[in-house]
């Protein structure tokens, strides 16, 4: 599955080139992360409660990558088309890597989590955008109801790495929007260069840009039983190419009806970073 | 509310890599989901997740996506973009839409359409898939017989699947879209195969780009014989065309993307050692095959469109009589498009375009993939704006060359 979504998306994934992470036990049960080589899992956290007879569970992943992960085959083909189109910028790297959690209610399907990075270099200096994005699905219930209640996803310099990045240089989203849309488009440049960031559907999220740390990211709060789609890009000044690590957090709701499923959003769940 | 336990687990890598991929999405597929009332459905962008603006409309039974970059003041006036194919994934995050949208002074104060294939959400039955697996090993192994993909286009009750777009339903959708978004869809930028979607449009569409266009109405014959013959002149001197393996020659087609500059600098390489990495990596991205051996769906959309859009296509079993020997370059191409023959075809003209003075017309000088002469022979005129020996077909930059061109 992993390997048609993202032939899809035009990228072409060598089976050769891609790796299988599980990892064992846990509240949320087993968790499958199907990624090219070079981007894998550092650390999962996995944390569920009951309350009023309904169980919750939230679970983050922390990826990291290494300079150069497996990239797939160029989109070439033997078409007649054009290609990517960046002013001033220059694509270094990027990876996708999907996850598959077993929800802790009978499903017919596992909740699933594709997490992607792109990494750019001005082509005139040192300066980087580092793009991420995400989504999110929830396993389908096979009876009552069950609701993403929040979903964030944060990126900073991969420990041992921070020295790297000297200055954080901007972020977009630029500001917290509840009224975005989905035509958003936001653009990041550094110097000549720029490139635009398709953040798509941002209603209802919060950014977690931190200049101190060189981080960015975005929270999603809310409840829905439909797929969520995350996107932030970070402008960076460095010394050497940075190394960024990825953190996802999901938390699903389970219950027999959409009103009683999100029970007391304030009680619970490690939400600090531990893992990256 | 008590909380019941909180565990950091281990991170354990299994050997049985892929195994574990297959059964854990397998359960997925095979898993029935009972139907509830409370399962939301997927909106069409939520069907396979978007990177860009998304909305839909639908004609006939087809959906289509598109993404509308609206200009800043609000105008009707809306230039369609097609960055060409088929066989792209144009909402896919990759292309950067409003980049491209913003990136010429002729393209603003007016709104960019980019409108994606319907390959990208097309569903597969289990015979396609068999039929794409098989076809994938054969392309690797030239010289096997490939499958006929006749199941791919047809369902049980022998209706046509579509993968690309045919010239009614392109038409339909746009004026479907216009509708929708109160919008006037009054030009186009056509990116190779692009012209043949501003040939579906059949109107006037004064003050349109042409963009290192593929050449409406001409024989594929001659198209993938003009192709062939431009990648034969960057050899390296020295370098016998008849003596390539096919597995070299399809790399090197592959590599003919890029431009002459970097082709030069990584075809030694690919010669050299017509076994290694790099060669093997070329020589699946330009048949589409990812996984072990299967080849993207991307693939059909390419034969569905490109075979019908050429009067000549399904004579396409062999080169021409006056041809030269078949070396292992023509030898690539005639292997991809062989399949035509299952490609249920079209009633009606092939699509025709006729460009008036107002078209800004740009080639590059030397194309592999466009070859300015077939373009300048299609086009009936000389382009408006050449571009070097080393432009890339696939770079799209450099737009503005056509602003203050055109006129209306």
């Amino acid at each position: 599955m992993f390997l048609d979504d993202m032939a899809r998306l035009g990228r072409l994934y060598d089976t050769a080139d891609l790796g299988v992470t599980s990892v064992s036990g846990g509240p949320a049960g087993a968790v499958t992360v199907v990624s090219p080589s070079g981007y894998a899992p550092v650390d999962v956290e996995t944390a569920s409660l009951s309350e009023n007879g309904a169980d919750r569970s939230g679970f983050g992943v922390a990826m990291v990558a290494d300079s150069a992960p497996a990239a797939p085959q160029s989109r070439v083909g033997l078409g007649f088309g054009a290609g990517v189109n960046a002013v001033g910028m220059n694509y270094k790297s990027g990876a996708c890597a999907t996850q598959f959690f077993t929800p802790q209610y009978a499903a017919g399907s596992d909740h699933r989590l594709t997490t992607c990075w792109e990494k750019w270099k001005s082509s005139s200096d040192a300066r980087y955008i580092y793009n991420r994005w995400a989504w999110f699905t929830r396993a389908n219930p096979a009876g009552g109801y069950a609701g993403t209640l929040d979903f964030t996803i944060r990126s900073r310099p991969w420990a041992g790495h921070e020295g790297k990045v000297t200055a954080f240089l901007g972020h977009t989203p630029a500001f917290p929007n509840n009224d975005c849309g989905a035509q958003a488009n936001a653009s990041l440049s550094v110097g000549p260069g720029s490139l635009s960031i398709p953040v798509h559907r941002c209603a209802s999220t919060s950014i977690l840009e931190n200049a101190n740390t060189k981080s960015g990211g975005m929270d999603w709060n809310g409840q829905t039983a439909g797929q969520l789609f995350l996107d932030f890009g970070i402008a960076i000044n460095t010394n050497a190419e940075p190394v960024y690590a990825d953190y996802s957090w999901m938390e699903v709701c389970k219950s027999l009806v959409a009103a009683t499923c999100p029970g007391n959003p304030s009680q619970y769940l490690i939400r600090k970073d531990s893992g990256y | 509310v008590r909380r019941r336990f909180v565990v950091r687990a281990a991170v354990v890598v299994t050997a049985a890599a892929l195994t574990a991929a297959c059964s854990s999405s397998g359960a997925e597929d095979a898993a029935p989901s009972a139907p509830t009332t409370t399962e939301p459905q997927p909106t069409p962008c939520e069907h396979l997740p978007v990177r860009e603006g998304c909305a839909s409309v639908t004609v006939g039974d087809q959906v289509i996506r598109y993404d509308l970059v609206r200009a800043t003041l609000a105008t009707a006036a809306t230039t369609l973009i097609d960055l060409g194919g088929p066989g792209i994934s144009v909402l896919s995050g990759d292309y950067r839409l409003a980049t491209i949208a913003g990136s010429s002074e002729m393209l603003e104060a007016r709104n960019s359409l980019f409108i994606e294939e319907p390959w990208v959400t097309a569903e597969l039955t289990d015979g396609c898939r068999q039929r794409l697996d098989e076809l994938g090993a054969a392309f690797l192994a030239p010289g096997t017989g490939a499958p006929e993909l006749d199941e791919c286009f047809f369902d049980d009750d022998g209706e046509l699947l579509h993968y690309g777009f045919t010239a009614e339903m392109f038409a339909a959708a746009v004026a479907e879209i216009e509708r929708v978004e109160k919008i006037d869809v009054s030009r186009v930028v056509a990116a190779s195969f692009g012209s043949v979607r501003a040939a579906y449009l059949g109107r006037p569409l004064p003050g349109s780009v042409l963009w290192k266009p593929f050449p409406v109405g001409l024989d594929l014959a001659d198209i993938l014989a003009a192709r062939a013959a431009m990648i034969r002149t960057w050899l390296p001197p020295g370098t016998d065309p008849a003596q390539l393996t096919d597995r070299t020659a399809a790399a090197l087609v592959a590599l003919g993307y890029s431009g002459r500059a970097e082709f030069e600098r990584r075809a030694p390489e690919v010669l050299a050692n017509g076994e290694g990495e790099e060669t093997r990596r070329l020589d699946r991205s330009v048949w589409s095959i990812y996984g072990d051996h299967t080849v993207s769906p991307a693939y059909l959309a390419y034969l569905e469109e490109v075979c019908n859009a050429v009067p000549d296509a399904r004579l396409s079993g062999g080169p021409r009589p006056d041809a030269p020997p078949a070396d292992a370059l023509d030898r690539v191409f005639l292997a991809a498009h062989r399949a035509c023959d299952s490609v249920p075809e079209r009633s009606g003209r092939a699509p025709s375009l006729t460009i008036d003075p107002s078209w800004c017309f740009v080639a590059s000088e030397h194309d592999p993939v466009a070859p300015i002469n077939l373009a300048v022979l299609a086009f009936g005129r000389p382009p408006t704006a050449t571009l070097g020996p080393d432009e890339p077909h696939i770079d799209t930059g450099g737009l503005s060359v056509c602003s203050g061109v055109t006129t209306s």
